[in-house]
């Protein structure tokens, strides 16, 4: 199995660190040498061709060959045992409903996120306790190496192809793990009716944006109803797109034990986080009432200044996942969507480790 | 750190952006068949339910300085996705040129 890149030498470390940087190839955060063996360790581990492909990537569509992934893995500091996961986002973000293309380019802040379920959480050392969305070697490096591929791949460059005037600082990495011993009902995966054990779930989505909860199960619904439907929201104004929520476990358990499944909370969530249309009116940059907002369901009686428009167009394009510590029974994140737009989510299975690398 | 040997992360992009060349200035644009391929919901454009006054005030204005020879007005169905191929070969096929507006 020959690796075929182009071979560049250097002169010690800090000369790799520049080089990397004036040759464009990172980010702006410094990056782990891709040397032959390291590589080659990545691509041994995966056991496929080098040069098998897994397409072409947006926006500039290079090709994703195995070779050229291992290297960003590599990069980004992964273990060869991390490259499952990374090839398993990869495919899903190359699944047509997640728009990658779109999603690389829009103005809007949405950035793919990825979250890891099943066993391989523990197995791999993810952090899925405190500060979910912060350190941990598998989250930030996996998280990382998706960016890289988007960068070094895709050519999704900022002041270029991708247009976001603000985006978030999940573009440099954004990947999290599910808390699966504490999480009181089946991982986010098996929601997309996977079987397998292991799966990642990837996801458009602006940063996380908390929500406190003190009261009970009842008062914790309303207050993420109300949270989620906020009028600058691009869910409310482009009907049709996804959200996610993600739990901290003693939220989801205080819920979950007052007999709510998730189902009931994208239910009561589809009924209550709802806007009055006069109130939209008043805040939509172009809502004209005679020809109405077309991303809204049919059913959305546009004529009509109390009715209720909905977050979403249907209570499965809400998400939930569970992940983060458990030294507080009160916050969880809205992670909101593009909308109709794209970033809709995708869940592929991660095949277990094979050992440990 | 003594000398070493890296692999070169990056490829040739396959995409449009790398093969695509500026195409030749049209001159005249009298007797010749304009295309527009424009979007739903655009914020620039105000296009809604398949309105879109900015492109239908391009139409009226180009189609009272020339005299066409045709036109051929596409409109894709998500603002945020590429357009699909056989909207694009159809519009390529039939017209001269194309105005495409705040697609993306």
């Amino acid at each position: 199995m020959t690796l075929t890149s182009e071979r560049i030498e250097l002169n010690g470390y800090h000369e790799w660190v520049e080089a990397a940087f004036e040759r464009g190839w990172s980010d702006g955060l410094p990056v782990i040498p891709p040397t032959l063996d390291r590589v080659q360790q990545f691509v041994d581990y995966i056991g496929r061709k080098p040069e098998e492909s897994l397409g072409d990537v947006p926006p500039k569509y290079g090709e994703a060959t195995i070779e050229k992934l291992a290297i960003q893995c590599v990069m980004a500091g992964c273990k060869p045992a991390y490259f499952p996961v990374v090839l398993a986002a990869l495919d899903a973000l190359l699944d047509e409903r997640f728009n990658l293309y779109g999603v690389e380019t829009t103005t809007h802040a949405n950035e793919p996120l990825t979250i890891v379920s099943g066993p391989i959480v523990k197995e791999l050392g993810f952090n899925y306790a405190d500060a979910v969305f912060g350190q941990g070697r598998p989250n930030a490096t996996i998280g990382r190496a998706i960016r890289l591929i988007l960068w070094n791949l895709g050519g999704s460059y900022p002041n270029l192809n991708a247009k976001a005037p603000l985006s978030h600082p999940g573009r440099y990495t954004f990947c999290i793990a599910e808390n699966i011993a504490e999480n009181p009902w089946a991982p986010l995966h098996k929601d997309f009716g996977l079987t397998s054990e292991n799966g990642v779930v990837v996801i458009g989505v602006e940063s996380p944006h908390g929500m406190l909860t003190l009261g009970d199960a009842q008062s914790t619904l309303y207050t993420w109803a109300d949270t989620i439907c906020r009028m600058g929201g691009n869910n409310i104004q482009y009907n049709g797109g996804q959200g996610l929520l993600v739990m901290g476990p003693k939220v989801a358990q205080k819920v979950a034990a007052a007999g709510w499944s998730k189902a009931d909370i994208r239910t009561f969530l589809f009924d209550n986080a709802r806007r009055r249309l006069g109130d939209l009116r008043r805040g939509f940059y172009n809502f004209d009432p005679a020809v109405g907002n077309p991303g809204w369901p049919k059913w959305v009686d546009q004529q009509n200044d109390e009715t209720r428009v909905p977050v979403v167009a249907d209570p499965s394009d809400l998400h939930l996942a569970v992940a983060g510590g458990i030294a507080a029974h009160w916050f969880t994140a809205w992670c909101p969507g593009w909308g109709l737009m794209g970033g809709m989510a995708v869940a592929r299975p991660v095949p277990l480790p094979k050992k440990s690398v | 750190m003594a000398n070493f040997t890296v692999l070169d992360p990056t490829v040739d992009f396959r995409g449009l952006s790398k093969q695509a060349n500026l195409a030749p200035k049209v001159d005249d644009l009298n007797n010749k068949v304009l295309g527009l391929l424009n979007h739903h919901g655009s914020a620039v454009s105000g296009a809604a339910n398949g309105r879109d006054p900015f492109f239908e005030a391009l139409k009226s204005t180009l189609e009272q300085r020339y005299k066409l020879k045709g036109m051929i007005w596409r409109t894709k169905p998500n603002l945020s996705r590429v357009a699909p191929r056989e909207m694009l070969e159809e519009i390529a096929s039939q017209a001269d040129l194309v105005i495409n507006g705040t697609c993306s």
